[in-house]
């Protein structure tokens, strides 16, 4: 009898590897598949310390650079992915700005020279790095009492992550390469310093950002780090917390147990990240094969509506027309005001009959993201600093 | 391969007890300490106390009159100074003749650059003698000297420090290398030593044959021959003193080399065999501006192989080195 086929490996985060999804891949996909759920700062270095240890990783595109360079992941042939020319990656329509950090689609295509660039190389078919999957806009959300001692007409920016005004009770995210961002819009917007690119600190920028954030740590003005999604949902649910950076899956858990808060639309522009795929460069055979059924699942309507219940978008929406109600479809993705109760993930109603999206459609939401998340070019100083920041 | 000892007199200790264990230098033969010195052109210090050292052991015992007699056999057994020279220089002795600085200045200078890209550290100077077994003066001189090629600097207070690489001090650095080095391969190249072109180029032409079998360990010999040899012949001493104090983006490529798969590093391979291929052809204006390309080209590899490293876990702590905050 033929040995059962070893299981295609999966890494990556809660973020995208829900229990629903597992599920319906488990069930959807003709192989075994094993999860393995990471924090995120731990998935990024076995992504880059161990190839043999996975064949999919899924993950964030600020990372890319990081596995690529440490020659983890292999390039992906765009012919093997079905739906390729449907994926459209956020960030690359020429109605934006350019947006700080690590824009996505400058590192999508791997060049002759085994470079990452914006554009394939002509004279051969199109290879990836990193197959673009779901996507968001994030900024923090705040609770009534900070609604209350907003002056009239203040715009909402994000220099209220640091404003003594809810002293005390501002939670942000451990990972710096979305938290470091933040805090140096922040700090800008605050007129607390000048940055000429949040997304690529120089040294004596570093410095002087962390003088201001060690200042005020010591003063008690941040309450919590959060590690993971579901951390954030406790703190965030906790009476000492008034404001806090946020993902859209914690927001809508938030929503759906009933806290009443709301989601910013910063003046300054949302911080927007893109997540992918890619296949270890240890991945031969039967588990390449595996690597790509997987990946091409991941494009056909199934994730895509799991993500979307959790406010993520994806790279590939014809097929979500069919996997998600129209009612659904007009409220995630439209921008447009909920005709009816939405469910989310695990709670039967997460968006009530009424409500809209705060930032409109996902075509305005992602045309206004300032910056997006990045492991910066000093990453190895902003580290160390960072470390002492949270830790001190 | 196993380090040399720090001290000569150890080197020597360990040389003789080698011969007399294999009986080359056999039972009965007179050993004196100025014919020893002489022969392996050292000074008579290390050599008595090598001497003193083996008699303890009981290897050889003191003379009456002059010098000592190997083992316990009666009748003194006189070598020709041939003979003798014969015994000590046959093979390659292990014994460094260098000043002691110079005996544990790459093992310094590696563990330092080791811990470049993890943080700062300070260096405990007496506990890096001890470490070492050198004196406190010998300890010093390592660090001045290492501070000369500017891997290490002093804070206020006069501290020994190691400053955590950036990104910024690679572009820097890259920077100058892009001014100084093809200036300086434009003075050096009508002069260079034809016979080790050749073997260079023989030997990085072979790597890139074999590649990646060639190992990480031959692209960091060539490099090192490459960028370290080439420059030797500069009569300006001040660009050769400023070339070496700004070549630290080799140690990023070396540390990333000995971690990771080295694919992005045939290119640079290919860039050396053809710098070389011109130096030797005569046509040194094209070598300058491959150079200059070559330095230009990987900068992005290296910043991203920087960025690479700090995920590693730190390496081994050294007991004389201690974090700063």
């Amino acid at each position: 009898m033929a040995e059962p086929s070893p299981p295609l490996r999966v890494i990556g985060t809660s973020a995208t590897l829900t229990a629903g999804l597992r599920r319906r891949a488990q069930t959807e996909l003709p192989f075994p598949i094993s999860f393995e759920v990471l924090d995120g700062v731990a998935c990024q270095r076995r992504g880059v310390m161990a190839p043999e240890s996975f064949d999919v990783y899924d993950q964030w595109f600020h990372s890319l650079d990081l596995l690529w360079t440490a020659v983890s992941i292999r390039p992906i042939d765009t012919a093997r992915i079905r739906r390729w020319p449907q994926v459209r990656i956020a960030g690359a329509g020429s109605h934006l700005g350019r947006g700080y950090g690590t824009r996505p689609g400058d590192v999508l295509f791997v060049r002759p020279d085994r470079t990452l660039g914006p554009a394939p190389s002509p004279d051969q078919p199109a290879q990836i790095a990193m197959l673009p999957t779901t996507y968001n806009m994030d900024s923090f959300a705040f609770t009534p009492e900070v609604a209350r001692l907003r002056r009239k007409d203040e715009a909402q920016s994000w220099a209220w992550l640091l404003d003594d005004r809810w002293h005390g009770r501002c939670a942000m995210a451990q990972d710096p390469a979305a938290s470091v961002v933040e805090l140096a819009l922040a700090a800008r917007s605050a007129g607390l310093m000048q940055i000429e690119d949040p997304g690529d600190l120089s040294i004596e920028e570093i410095d002087a950002l962390f003088a201001h954030l060690m200042r005020l740590k010591r003063s008690g003005h941040f309450g919590r780090f959060w590690a993971s999604s579901e951390d954030s949902v406790r703190v965030m649910a906790g009476a000492g917390c008034a404001l806090g950076s946020l993902w859209s899956p914690a927001w809508y858990t938030l929503r759906g147990m009933g806290h009443d808060l709301t989601y910013a639309t910063p003046a300054e522009g949302y911080r927007g990240w893109h997540s992918g795929m890619s296949i270890s460069a240890a991945a031969e055979d039967e588990a390449l094969d595996m690597a790509y059924a997987y990946l091409n699942w991941w494009l056909d309507g199934t994730p895509g509506a799991i993500m979307a219940r959790q406010g993520y978008y994806m790279s590939v929406v014809e097929p979500l027309r069919d996997t998600l109600s129209p009612a659904e479809w007009a409220w995630w993705y439209g921008g447009e005001p909920a005709t009816e109760d939405l469910p989310g993930l695990d709670l039967p109603v997460v968006v009530r009959k009424g409500e809209r999206r705060e930032g409109g459609s996902y075509l305005e939401r992602e045309s206004r993201v300032t910056a997006w998340s990045t492991i910066m070019p000093e990453h190895n100083y902003l580290a160390r600093r960072w470390r002492e920041f949270i830790e001190g | 391969m196993t380090a040399a000892p720090a001290y000569i007199y150890a080197s020597i200790r360990d040389l003789l007890a080698a011969r007399i264990g294999s009986q080359e230098i056999a039972p009965g033969t007179v050993l004196k300490e100025a014919r020893i010195s002489g022969q392996l052109g050292v000074s008579r210090a290390p050599v008595r106390r090598a001497l003193a050292l083996l008699a303890d052991q009981g290897l050889i015992r003191a003379a009456e009159g002059q010098g000592y007699i190997v083992g316990t056999a009666e009748a003194p057994v006189h070598l020709t100074t041939r003979r003798l020279h014969e015994i000590l220089t046959a093979r390659p002795d292990g014994i460094d003749r260098s000043a002691a600085w110079e005996r544990i200045f790459e093992r310094v200078r590696d563990e330092v650059t080791a811990c470049m890209p993890f943080g700062s550290w300070r260096i405990q100077e007496a506990e890096l003698g001890d470490h070492y077994h050198v004196s406190r003066t010998v300890a010093r001189e390592v660090l001045w000297r290492l501070m000369d090629r500017r891997l290490i600097g002093k804070d206020s207070k006069s501290h020994w420090i190691v400053g955590q690489m950036t990104a910024r001090d690679l572009r820097e650095t890259l920077e100058l290398r892009r001014l100084l080095e093809p200036q300086a391969l434009a003075h050096v190249a009508g002069a260079l030593d034809r016979g080790w072109l050749n073997r260079l180029s023989a030997r990085i032409d072979a790597a890139a044959a074999d590649f990646p079998g060639c190992g990480p360990d031959e692209v960091d010999g060539i490099e090192s021959a490459l960028f370290g040899t080439l420059y030797e012949g500069l009569r300006n001493a001040r660009m050769l003193a400023s070339i070496r104090r700004n070549q630290i983006s080799l140690v990023v490529q070396k540390m990333f080399r000995h971690h990771f798969p080295m694919i992005d590093d045939l290119p640079s391979l290919q860039d050396y065999g053809q710098i070389l291929h011109h130096l030797r052809a005569g046509t040194g204006e094209v070598a300058r501006v491959l150079l200059t390309s070559h330095l230009a080209r990987i900068e992005p590899l290296i910043l991203a192989r920087l960025r690479v490293l700090s995920l590693l876990p730190p390496p081994r702590r050294m007991p004389w080195l201690t974090p700063v905050d």
